[in-house]
C-alpha cells in the first residue's frame, strides 16, 4: 500500500479540487435561485405563497436521486444561446443547487427579518452559514462518484480496487477519513471561532447561533 | 468486383474448393429450376416482354435465389464501423471478416457480391423490403428475430457478453460480481442477468462510452459483447491494461435471408456454410481478421464428424445450434399495462412506458426495491433518533472518557462524505464475508444513523449545556434538551431519509438500485427515473410531515420539559 501513496495523494488532491469546484458552482446557483425566492417570501406579496411552496418542494428533493434523474432523463438544456449537455458533473452541480437554493432561501428570510428588527449580527451569521453550507456541499459532492464524476471519492475508490488485501483497503479508507477529518474539523473550528467572536461582539447567545448549522443535503 | 478468398494452400485444397463450388453451384441451379416452377409469370412471355431488359426480368422473380442467379449479383447487407468484422479502410473500401465472408458466399454461388451498408436499426427492414438478398451484419440469432428473417445455419460466429476490467482486478464469475459496479449500455438483454446476480449497474447510451469511462476511471468493470472489444484487445496498450474476466450469454450470429422467397437461398447458403466449417476456411478467415474463437474450432470439429457432415444434418438439432431466447417472461397483466400506457397517451399526449410492470423480472426488482427502501428509511429514522439520544447523553457525560470517545466518533462523521462512509461499511461487511442484502441493509442503517444521529446528538448536547448553565445547580433531564433541540432532530431525521438512496452504493437493493437495473434491460429511463424521484420525494415529505407532527405534540406538552 505504501508504494501506492505517492501516486494516490496527488490524484486525491486534484479530485478534491473537483469537489470544491462543484460546491462553488452549486452555491452560486443556489444563491441565484434562492435569493429571489427569499425576497418573494419576505415581502409577503402575491408571490409569497408559490415561493413558499417551491421551497417546501425543494426541501423534499433527495440530492442523490435527482443526480441520477438528471443524468438519465435530461439529455441537455438551452441557456440563452448556448446548449449544455447533461454531463455527470453538471448533474451533481444542479442537484446540489436545489439543496443550496432551499438553504439560502430559508436562512436569507430569517436574516432579513432579523435585520428589519435591528439585529445586524443575523446578516453576518447568514454569511457564516453560507460558508458552512459550502463545506457541507464539498462533502456531499462525493455523491458524484456514483454517476462517474472523477472527484476525491472516485479516486479513492479506484485506488481501493487495485489493492488485493482487505486490510490494505480498510487502511486506505481510514487514511482518507483521517485526511478529511483533520481538514474539515480545522475549518469548522475556524468557522465556530469567528461565529463566537461575532456573538461576543453583539452579545447574542452562543447556543442560538450554533444551532443554525447546515445539515447535509 | 474482385472476389477475395482465403489462401487455401496446396493443390489438393484448391481441388477441394473447386469440387465444393461445383457442388453448391449445381445444387443452386437445381433449386432455381425448381423455383422457376413456382414462378407466377406466364410460361410464354409476349414478344414485348421478352425484349425488356434482363435486369427487369430478374427483379420480377419471386424466389430470391432465382433472382440472384438471373442477375448474377448477390446484394449483401453489411455493417461498417465495427472492426474487425466490417469497417472502411483508409481508401474507403469495406474490409473485415464479414466482408470477406460475403465474397466467399457470393463466390460459392458464382455471382458478384454487391455490398449494401446497413445499420442494426434497418438491417431486418432492408431484408423484408427486398433492398438486399441477405444480411451479414453482426446479427445475433434470437428466437424473436426468427419471426422476421430466415437464419442460415450453421452459424458463422458466436459472441458472448464479456465483463472486462483492469488486469489487477480479480473477478471469477457472475456470482462474484455481487456488490461490484458494472458499466453497461442501456437495452442490452444480458443486463438482467448481471442485476439478478447482484451487480450494481451504471448506464451509458453508447458502447464507445464504456471504453472512454474505462480509460478515465469512471468505470472499473464494463460488460458488452466480446465482438465489440475484439478490435480494442488487438491494440497492445489496451490489452496490456485490461482483460476479459469472464463471458456469459453466448449468442450465435447468423446470415439472414428474407422469410418470403428466401427459403431456397437459405438452403444453398447453409450448404456453403457447412463446407466453410468443414474445410476450416471460416476459421482461417477469422484468424486472418483476429476474431478467432473456440466456437469456430468446435464447429469445425462438429461439422466434420460423421453425424453432421451430411446434407441432411443441416436440419438435425444435434448439429445446428438453437437460437437464443432472450425475451423476459411478461407479467400476466402486461397487456393491461399496455392499454394503460395507450390511455395515458390518448388522454394527455404524453408517452409513458411502465417497463417495471411488464416483465416478472422487472416487477420482482421493483417490489423488492420498494420493500427495501421502506425498511431502509424506517431503520435510518429510528437509528438517527437512537444515536441522537446516545450522542446527546455521551457528549455531556460527566465521565471524560465517554465524552472523548463520543467526540472521536463525531468528528469523522461530520467531516467525511456520506458515500465514503457507505463504502467503508461495505468494505467491512465484505471483509467479514457477509454478502446478503439484509446485512448490507443493516450496515447502511447503521451508517445513516451514525452520520445523522451524531450531528443531531451534538445539537442535543449543546442544548443540554445551555440548560445546565441556566438551571445550575439542578441537573436537567435529557428530554428537556431534546425538546430544545427538536428542530435540529427533525432536520437530521429528514436528512437521513433524503440520504437513504445512497445505500445503493453498498449493494442494498433499494428502489434506486432496482429501477436502474430495470432501466438497463428495458431501455426505458424517463418514466422509470421519474417514478423513482416521485417515490422518494413523497417518502421524504411523509417523514417530514410525521416529524412535524411529533414536533407540534412536543411543543403542546412543552411545559413539562421547558
Amino acid at each position: 500500500m505504501l508504494e501506492l501513496l505517492p501516486r494516490f495523494l496527488p490524484e486525491f488532491l486534484s479530485g478534491l479540487l473537483v469537489n470544491f469546484q462543484i460546491a462553488t458552482c452549486a452555491l452560486l446557483g443556489g444563491m441565484l435561485l434562492g435569493a429571489p425566492l427569499a425576497a418573494a417570501r419576505f415581502h409577503n406579496g402575491l408571490a409569497a405563497t408559490p415561493a413558499a411552496w417551491l421551497v417546501a418542494l425543494l426541501r423534499t428533493v433527495p440530492t442523490f436521486v435527482v443526480m441520477f434523474f438528471l443524468v438519465n432523463v435530461v439529455p441537455g438544456f438551452h441557456f440563452g444561446q448556448r446548449q449544455f449537455a447533461m454531463t455527470p458533473w453538471l448533474a451533481v452541480v444542479l442537484s446540489l443547487t436545489l439543496y443550496a437554493a432551499a438553504y439560502v432561501s430559508d436562512h436569507a428570510v430569517e436574516a432579513m427579518r432579523q435585520l428589519r428588527s435591528g439585529s445586524p449580527v443575523a446578516a453576518m451569521l447568514f454569511v457564516m452559514g453560507l460558508v458552512r453550507a459550502f463545506f457541507v456541499m464539498v462533502l456531499s459532492s462525493g455523491f458524484g462518484a456514483a454517476v462517474g464524476v472523477v472527484e476525491a471519492t472516485t479516486v479513492t475508490l479506484r485506488a481501493i480496487e487495485t489493492l488485493p488485501k482487505a486490510g490494505d483497503r480498510l487502511l486506505l479508507i481510514a487514511l482518507v477519513i483521517v485526511i478529511f477529518t483533520v481538514c474539515f474539523q480545522l475549518i469548522y473550528h475556524l468557522i465556530n471561532h469567528w461565529r463566537g467572536k461575532l456573538n461576543q461582539r453583539f452579545h447574542r447567545p452562543v447556543q442560538a447561533a450554533r444551532l443554525e448549522g447546515a445539515e447535509q443535503p | 468486383m474482385a472476389i477475395c478468398s482465403v489462401d487455401q494452400g496446396g493443390p489438393v485444397l484448391q481441388a477441394g474448393v473447386l469440387l465444393r463450388r461445383s457442388m453448391i453451384l449445381g445444387l443452386a441451379l437445381l433449386l432455381s429450376f425448381g423455383a422457376a416452377g413456382q414462378d407466377s409469370r406466364p410460361p410464354q412471355a409476349p414478344p414485348a416482354q421478352a425484349a425488356a431488359p434482363k435486369a427487369k426480368k430478374c427483379d420480377d422473380a419471386v424466389d430470391v435465389l432465382a433472382r440472384v442467379l438471373c442477375s448474377k449479383t448477390l446484394r449483401v447487407g453489411v455493417r461498417t464501423g465495427y472492426p474487425p468484422f466490417a469497417f472502411e479502410d483508409a481508401s474507403g473500401a469495406l474490409q473485415g471478416f464479414e466482408i470477406e465472408l460475403a465474397h466467399q458466399l457470393a463466390g460459392s454461388l458464382g455471382v458478384e457480391p454487391v455490398l449494401v451498408v446497413v445499420t442494426p436499426a434497418n438491417r431486418l427492414a432492408s431484408l423484408g423490403e427486398g433492398r438486399v438478398d441477405l444480411v451479414i451484419a453482426t446479427m445475433g440469432h434470437t428466437l424473436q428475430r426468427d419471426r422476421e428473417a430466415l437464419f442460415v445455419r450453421p452459424h458463422y460466429y458466436q459472441s458472448q457478453t464479456i465483463v472486462l476490467g483492469r488486469k489487477e482486478l480479480q473477478i471469477g464469475g457472475l456470482v462474484k460480481l455481487r456488490g461490484n459496479t458494472v458499466c453497461v449500455t442501456v437495452g442490452n438483454s444480458t443486463n438482467a442477468e448481471l442485476s439478478v446476480n447482484g451487480a450494481r449497474l451504471k448506464l451509458f447510451d453508447k458502447a464507445s462510452s464504456l471504453v472512454d469511462e474505462l480509460r478515465l476511471g469512471g468505470c472499473s468493470l464494463v460488460a458488452q459483447d466480446d465482438s465489440f472489444f475484439a478490435s480494442y484487445l488487438q491494440q497492445p496498450a489496451f490489452a496490456a491494461a485490461y482483460d476479459s474476466k469472464f463471458g456469459f450469454a453466448p449468442l450465435p450470429w447468423g446470415v439472414a435471408v428474407a422469410r418470403e422467397g428466401g427459403e431456397r437461398l437459405a438452403d444453398v447458403l447453409a450448404l456453403s456454410m457447412q463446407q466453410l466449417h468443414i474445410s476450416g476456411a471460416l476459421q482461417a478467415l477469422a484468424q486472418k481478421h483476429g476474431v478467432d474463437s473456440p466456437f469456430l474450432a468446435q464447429q469445425r470439429t462438429l461439422w466434420s464428424s460423421s453425424t453432421c457432415a451430411q446434407i441432411s444434418a443441416l436440419n438435425d438439432p444435434a448439429c445446428v445450434k438453437a437460437p437464443l431466447d432472450n425475451q423476459l417472461p411478461p407479467t400476466s397483466f402486461a397487456a393491461r399495462v399496455d392499454q394503460l400506457e395507450h390511455f395515458i397517451y390518448q388522454a394527455t399526449g404524453t408517452r409513458v412506458t411502465l417497463a417495471m410492470f411488464k416483465t416478472w423480472v422487472a416487477l420482482d426488482l421493483l417490489l423488492e426495491g420498494v420493500w427495501f427502501s421502506l425498511l431502509l428509511v424506517v431503520g435510518a429514522v429510528l437509528a438517527t433518533w437512537g444515536f441522537a439520544l446516545a450522542f446527546g447523553a455521551g457528549l455531556t457525560s460527566h465521565t471524560p472518557w465517554v465524552r472523548w470517545s463520543m467526540r472521536c466518533v463525531l468528528w469523522p462523521m461530520q467531516s467525511t462524505p456520506l458515500i465514503l462512509l457507505m463504502i467503508l461499511a461495505g468494505a467491512v461487511v465484505g471483509a467479514l464475508g457477509a454478502t446478503s442484502p439484509l446485512v448490507a441493509l443493516a450496515a447502511a442503517v447503521l451508517v445513516l444513523g451514525l452520520f445523522n444521529g451524531s450531528n443531531a446528538g451534538q445539537a442535543v448536547a449543546e442544548a443540554m449545556l445551555t440548560l445546565r448553565e441556566e438551571r445550575a445547580p439542578a441537573q436537567p433531564a435529557l428530554s428537556a434538551a431534546v425538546y430544545r433541540a427538536r428542530a435540529q432532530m427533525v432536520a437530521f431525521v429528514v436528512n437521513a431519509t433524503r440520504g437513504s438512496p445512497a445505500a445503493s452504493v453498498m449493494g442494498v437493493p433499494e428502489l434506486l438500485a432496482a429501477l436502474t437495473d430495470v432501466a438497463s434491460f428495458s431501455s426505458e429511463r424517463i418514466t422509470t427515473y421519474t417514478f423513482l424521484l416521485i417515490f422518494y420525494m413523497l417518502l421524504v415529505a411523509l417523514v417530514h410531515r410525521l416529524a412535524d407532527i411529533w414536533q407540534s405534540r412536543l411543543a403542546l406538552s412543552g411545559g413539562a420539559y421547558a
